[in-house]
């Protein structure tokens, strides 16, 4: 499955406010009830905070993936969101992060879950990418910086 | 037990290059080697010296990169081969095999 598949433009925010990982997870969680109105806000939040719990998301390289499995999805759904200043998601490495992929997905579906999760990783582990994400002007720049690099993948 | 196999590639295997140490698991979590295991993995990896290296059929990844295990897509039933160099590299070898066993 292609990222452009599972990310629309509207779910790409380029300039998180969030200082912090809960603020953060409620930034995204607003975003995409307000895009899939059948989504709540609280349950999407909850669902991610959750799942911080069980061990943080914030992995690597200034990169995070928070992940929930929300039983009224009916597919994959991924948003990216980028904080400049950086927020601690008590990342493995102690770093502060700055690039988010957030993926929502249907319960039973571990298959594309994982499959998504390696293509960002993929895509991730590369640095000049990362870098050209931080450098990115917009979200048009953003969008076409990750369709340019999932058609290499 | 019957999952893993090990062999130490210092004392035998021609095929395998020297000073490597090398075990195959088989991946038991059902939701195959997703964020957590590859964290705990990583996590592990890091607390030894020693070089690691896994491999998932032709894709090979950094054992000390959560990233690039994730990058490998690993599936419950896919093997993945460990391989270690350096120091305390068998021991790493047997802690890192324990931990995907452990499923």
């Amino acid at each position: 499955m292609k990222i452009a598949e599972s990310l629309k433009k509207e779910c790409i925010l380029p300039d998180l406010e969030a200082r912090n990982k809960v603020d953060c997870l409620m930034e995204f969680a607003s975003c995409i009830s307000s895009h899939l109105p059948g989504l709540a806000k609280d349950e999407v939040a909850h669902l991610l905070l959750d799942r911080e719990k069980l061990g943080s998301t914030g992995i690597q390289d200034g990169v995070a993936i928070p992940h929930a499995k929300i039983k009224s999805l009916d597919h994959l759904v991924l948003l990216f969101g980028r904080s400049l200043t950086g927020i601690d998601f008590q990342s493995f490495d102690n770093k502060p992060t700055h690039l988010f992929f957030v993926l929502l997905v249907p319960e039973e579906t571990t298959r594309e879950h994982l499959k998504m999760l390696a293509r960002l990783s993929r895509m991730l582990k590369k640095a000049p990418l990362r870098e050209k994400l931080l450098q990115a002007k917009n979200v048009k720049e953003i969008y076409e910086i990750l369709c340019e690099e999932d058609k290499k993948l | 037990m019957s999952k893993k196999s090990t062999k130490s590639c210092v004392r035998k295997t021609k095929s395998c290059n020297p000073g490597w140490h090398s075990a195959t698991v088989k991946i038991v979590h059902r939701e195959g080697f997703h964020t957590r295991p590859a964290a705990q993995f990583a996590e592990i990896a890091q607390r030894f010296a020693a070089e690691v290296e896994v491999r998932c059929g032709r894709k090979k990844g950094d054992g000390k990169s959560i990233l690039s295990l994730l990058a490998l897509g690993a599936e419950r039933g896919d093997k993945l081969t460990l391989r270690t160099r350096g120091p305390r590299a068998e021991e790493t070898l047997k802690a890192l095999g324990k931990l995907i066993q452990k499923g």
